[in-house]
């Protein structure tokens, strides 16, 4: 064998060994998740500047609990437009987790002023609580009402709670009160109006825990509330298991 | 003196305190019959009620010729607009709506079967016995699978 053959016979083998590396280290890769950590990350930078995200597809948590779904247009359809009082609760899915709650808000469903809610015992799906701080002052979990019960007076309802953190709990309220807080506006105008409300608890596979909630409302009568978000189940300094809802704290 | 029983009990029957008091006995009496059944089984209690009802409600839906048929659910505490829940079951759905008092039959209770009939709703004695039997069943039925 001549140099010029080695000198060949060098490149293939180093040729093979890397063809051999590269395929192994992309079947690790796969088996591990990295390549689709990967995707997901370059599509959640998206996120934060783009609007048009589909509930089918939502982008891994980066940081902001909230984002808009759809450009923040609710997915009502025009059949959905009514003004009759009504809520509707989905059945308990074979794993027994809520499904979507859909509501038309209006001054009738709400509790009168000054009700005491009652306090709850159920346990929904992935009912883990952590507690911790000092003296386990603080908490992971709260039982969340998918219909908010200052909206539709629902309160020791399984079809209605679920397991959320105290982040996307927080954040819920915030859009309920805007609900809330319309219709009470348009009530001292003296007028009945509505707001349609719909909570959909989106779950991965079959975990326990769902990955966050998607909200959507529209003001039925005139213009007023109008918007489609996605709500993270997540906490800060939380990393949770969503199959089971077991979560631990991450020391700072 | 000649002691009239019959008199005394007939006298007895008609007094308001007694009959509040044989009311109050016979709810005690019931709640302590009531069964406790664990978070797990009052989870399979409400599924199986919940098909229970939902066949119930597809067989009544397809004849309104007695009315809309809804079950009262609800009823909204210190309200001065005396609010009650009046809910279907459907299409996998709990579906509630309002119903006002004046609307409802008169001492309408949580559990009464009512159908509504030009706007006004009307009890169905029978349909509630039939719907309270039936639930009353599925408890047992979970319970006596837990003996075994």
């Amino acid at each position: 064998m001549n140099k010029k053959e080695k000198m060949k016979l060098k490149k293939f083998v180093i040729t093979v060994i890397i063809i051999i590396l590269f395929t192994l280290f992309e079947y690790v890769a796969q088996q591990n998740g990295w390549i689709e950590n990967i995707l997901n990350e370059t599509e959640t930078t998206k996120t934060s500047t783009n609007n048009n995200i589909n509930i089918d597809n939502i982008p891994q948590y980066s940081g902001e609990i909230v984002i808009n779904i759809n450009n923040d247009i609710p997915y009502f359809e025009e059949k959905d437009i009514s003004t009759e009082d009504f809520e509707y609760y989905s059945n308990l899915d074979e794993l027994n987790r809520a499904g979507v709650a859909f509501a038309n808000i209006c001054k009738y469903t709400m509790p009168p002023q000054g009700t005491k809610r009652e306090s709850l015992s159920y346990k929904p799906t992935g009912w883990v609580q952590y507690l911790y701080g000092e003296n386990n002052s603080k908490h992971l979990y709260e039982r969340c009402h998918l219909i908010a019960w200052q909206l539709g007076n629902e309160n020791n309802n399984k079809k209605n709670l679920i397991t959320g953190t105290r982040d996307m709990n927080s954040a819920m309220i915030e859009y309920e009160n805007m609900i809330a807080n319309w219709v009470k506006l348009k009530n001292k105008e003296e007028k009945d109006y509505h707001v349609l409300y719909r909570v959909t608890p989106i779950y991965k596979d079959e975990n326990q825990l769902a990955t966050g909630v998607e909200i959507e409302a529209k003001s039925v009568e005139e213009e007023g509330v109008c918007f489609n978000k996605f709500i993270y189940n997540v906490q800060e300094n939380f990393e949770i298991d969503y199959h089971t809802g077991k979560a631990k704290l991450i020391e700072n | 003196m000649e002691l009239n029983l019959n008199k005394i009990t007939e006298k007895l029957s008609q007094s308001e305190f007694i009959k509040n008091f044989i009311q109050e006995l016979s709810k005690t009496l019931e709640n302590s019959n009531n069964i406790e059944l664990t978070d797990k089984e009052e989870l399979e209690f409400e599924k199986r009620e919940f098909d229970f009802l939902q066949g119930y409600f597809e067989k009544e839906l397809s004849d309104l010729s007695k009315g809309e048929v809804f079950i009262v659910t609800n009823k909204y505490d210190n309200d001065e607009l005396h609010r009650y829940k009046v809910t279907q079951y459907k299409n996998n759905l709990e579906c509630k709506y309002i119903a006002f008092e004046k609307d409802l039959p008169k001492n309408v209770q949580l559990r009464d079967v009512v159908r509504k009939v030009n706007g006004s709703y009307i009890y169905d004695e029978q349909a509630t016995q039939y719907l309270k039997n039936a639930i009353n069943e599925i408890k047992q039925e979970i319970v006596n699978n837990r003996e075994k």
